[in-house]
């Protein structure tokens, strides 16, 4: 597989009044070329401090990072400046979504402008070409009636539009990977299955690499090919979404998939409920683990594999995924 | 009108919101009277010389035998101590008070927004010296600050001018500030950084447009102020200069014969009620305009 994107011993802690705490600790994270990752945890996982620190956007007072590489296509981002970010990579070969559609368009422009702005910066067209150029990538994106939706403001289009407006920009860049960060939150869920359809299609058409964020399993077992679920900054399980899915080892993968609402008969299980305190050594699931035992308090456990590309990280496992 | 045509093509939606703001800015009567007050007085104030009755008696020329005339048909607003037509005076002194207001505000804008936004956006060390400065220029009394400079400058129009872009700029300063704080941390600032933005773009583009409405306002609103302040200046001997016929320096002068002639120090006085009551409606208006939780259609 060719890498695109591989993240290594990364640390990062944020800096708050009692002392610094951590907010990501990932020990190998890969995503290749064409492919798509999903990124699944609950609200302050970490997964949109991820996110961030692939573009360098991480608020440079508040966060520490202490180690490790953030490899794109070779190059370790984290040793490049803030001017190298901007010129090279953001915006150029990497682009991202953010969660809400309704603040991520400046309001005071068109919508035309502002896609216009970023086509003209990577293309140089002008005038009935930037036009035209406009026109056809908000028609990539299922717009309808996309020569009127330039003329409009933000405010005039609708939830659903509006993210089709920003995937829209997203696009125009030519960005190599697209950085995908709940891309359907806040928003119905017929709307967010169109947007789902049309990042799946876009990505297959135009080969694009995803790091698709949720907090959903089931959205991302639409869109992913290999999904991570990382819970309190750490990567707790790590694999193929069938074998994530259908075969799932941690009991944190378990909860969140028995959290996606089904048939009625069937219950749904209350996963956030805590069952002990909070610990700072051994295993950060410790204290909402029902399977939790004394052993899990002494270390802190490590991912072990499965089956091919499937790990998990549960002392409880052995090798092979037996219990 | 085929220029027009192509001004629609590019300008269609900003036209449109445009007509549909002065749609709503004219549906309140009085903010469209007010409007309609300023307008008379621009072109009051552009035409001056050749609608005034006596052009000559605006500035020296002395007519001392009809000296302290009640208004008449002849005098619409009297006459003054040199026998000078004050219904003359006093529309040539809407052309002074409009164009002294205008530059003030013009300068004065020229200094804040690009500080505010820079301090606002910047943050960090930046911020803080220009803060600090406009802590410095805010420990006065912004009329006392004002007389101060025109005092030390030596008594003159341009230099009342300059005393109150001087002691002026601070307030608006901290306002653009603030609003380029909030927007700062607006996701859509964030995701134009996502995309490489460098951050001089970001101000442009980004924050000085959506500051822009409380500074429409204000700026409105300090036309009204700035012509008050000049006319304070003026009348305490600090602005205009004998024989500008400047409101403040008229009514000042008027102090002397105020028992006997009333219109002297009624009709320049109730210009500046006019003048500043429409500029400060007029502000009204445009904030209830752009302010999207007023702006119902």
């Amino acid at each position: 597989m060719n890498t695109l994107l591989e993240i290594k011993n990364l640390k990062i802690n944020f800096k708050t009044f009692e002392g610094e705490k951590q907010a990501l600790d990932i020990e190998h994270l890969q995503l290749g070329r064409g492919e798509t990752l999903g990124l699944v945890g609950e609200s302050g996982a970490g997964k949109t401090v991820l996110a961030l620190a692939v573009l360098g956007l991480l608020p440079a007072g508040q966060s520490v990072i202490h180690s490790g590489e953030i490899r794109f296509d070779g190059e370790d981002l984290l040793q490049k400046s803030r001017r190298e970010l901007e010129e090279n990579y953001r915006g150029r070969r990497i682009a991202m979504i953010f969660q809400d559609p309704m603040s991520t368009l400046n309001p005071v422009f068109t919508v035309g402008q502002q896609l216009g702005n970023v086509i003209q910066r990577h293309r140089g067209l002008k005038g009935a070409d930037l036009k035209n150029a406009s026109i056809q990538t908000l028609e990539l994106v299922r717009l309808s009636d996309a020569e009127s939706a330039l003329q409009k403001y933000p405010h005039e289009l609708s939830g659903g539009q509006r993210q089709r407006v920003i995937i829209a920009i997203a696009l125009s860049c030519g960005a190599e990977l697209l950085i995908a960060d709940e891309p359907t939150r806040n928003l119905d869920v017929t709307i967010q299955a169109g947007i789902l359809k049309l990042m799946d299609e876009l990505q297959k058409t135009l080969g694009l690499s995803v790091l698709f964020i949720a907090n959903n399993m089931g959205l991302v077992n639409v869109i992913c090919k290999h999904i991570g679920v990382l819970y309190r900054g750490k990567v707790v399980e790590l694999g193929p979404s069938r074998a994530v899915i259908e075969n799932h080892k941690h009991p944190y993968t378990e909860a969140l998939i028995s959290a996606i609402p089904r048939e009625k008969s069937e219950k749904l299980k209350f996963a956030a409920a805590s069952l002990r305190s909070e610990t700072k050594r051994g295993c950060p699931y410790y204290a909402r683990c029902p399977l939790a035992v004394e052993s899990c308090l002494e270390q802190n456990p490590n991912l072990i594999p499965i089956s091919d590309g499937h790990r998990a990280a549960c002392i409880l496992l052995r090798e092979g995924g037996g219990r | 009108m085929k220029s027009f045509d192509e001004f629609l093509l590019v300008f269609k939606p900003q036209w449109r919101e445009f007509q549909q703001s002065l749609y709503l800015f004219n549906r309140n009567h009085l903010q469209f009277a007010s409007l309609m007050v300023v307008l008379l007085l621009v072109l009051i104030a552009i035409f001056a010389p050749w609608i005034a009755p006596y052009p000559t008696h605006i500035l020296e020329e002395t007519n001392v035998q009809d000296k302290l005339l009640a208004p008449s048909t002849q005098y619409w607003f009297g006459t003054d101590e040199l026998g000078r037509d004050m219904f003359s005076r006093v529309l040539y002194g809407t052309r002074i008070s409009l164009v002294t207001a205008l530059i003030a505000v013009f300068i004065s804008l020229c200094i804040r927004i690009p500080l505010g936004a820079v301090a606002g956006t910047l943050g960090g060390f930046v911020d803080e010296v220009i803060m600090r400065l406009t802590d410095i220029f805010l420990s006065f009394p912004p009329l006392l600050l004002s007389i101060a400079i025109a005092a030390f400058l030596g008594p003159s129009l341009q230099n009342a001018i300059a005393a109150i872009v001087i002691s002026w700029w601070p307030w608006y300063t901290r306002l653009i500030r603030g609003q380029a704080v909030s927007i700062r941390e607006r996701q859509f600032v964030r995701a134009a950084l996502s995309i490489g933005t460098p951050r001089s773009k970001i101000i442009f583009n980004h924050v000085l447009p959506n500051t822009i409405a409380p500074v429409i306002v204000q700026a409105s609103m300090d036309i009204g102020g700035v012509i008050l302040t000049i006319a304070a200046l003026s009348f305490l001997g600090l602005g205009a200069q004998a024989p500008t016929p400047e409101w403040g320096l008229l009514i000042s002068t008027s102090r002397t014969y105020f028992l006997n002639a009333w219109w002297y120090s009624t009709f320049p006085g109730l210009a500046i009620i006019v003048t500043v009551l429409a500029f400060n409606l007029i502000g009204d208006g445009i904030r209830e305009v752009l302010d999207p939780k007023t702006r119902k259609i």
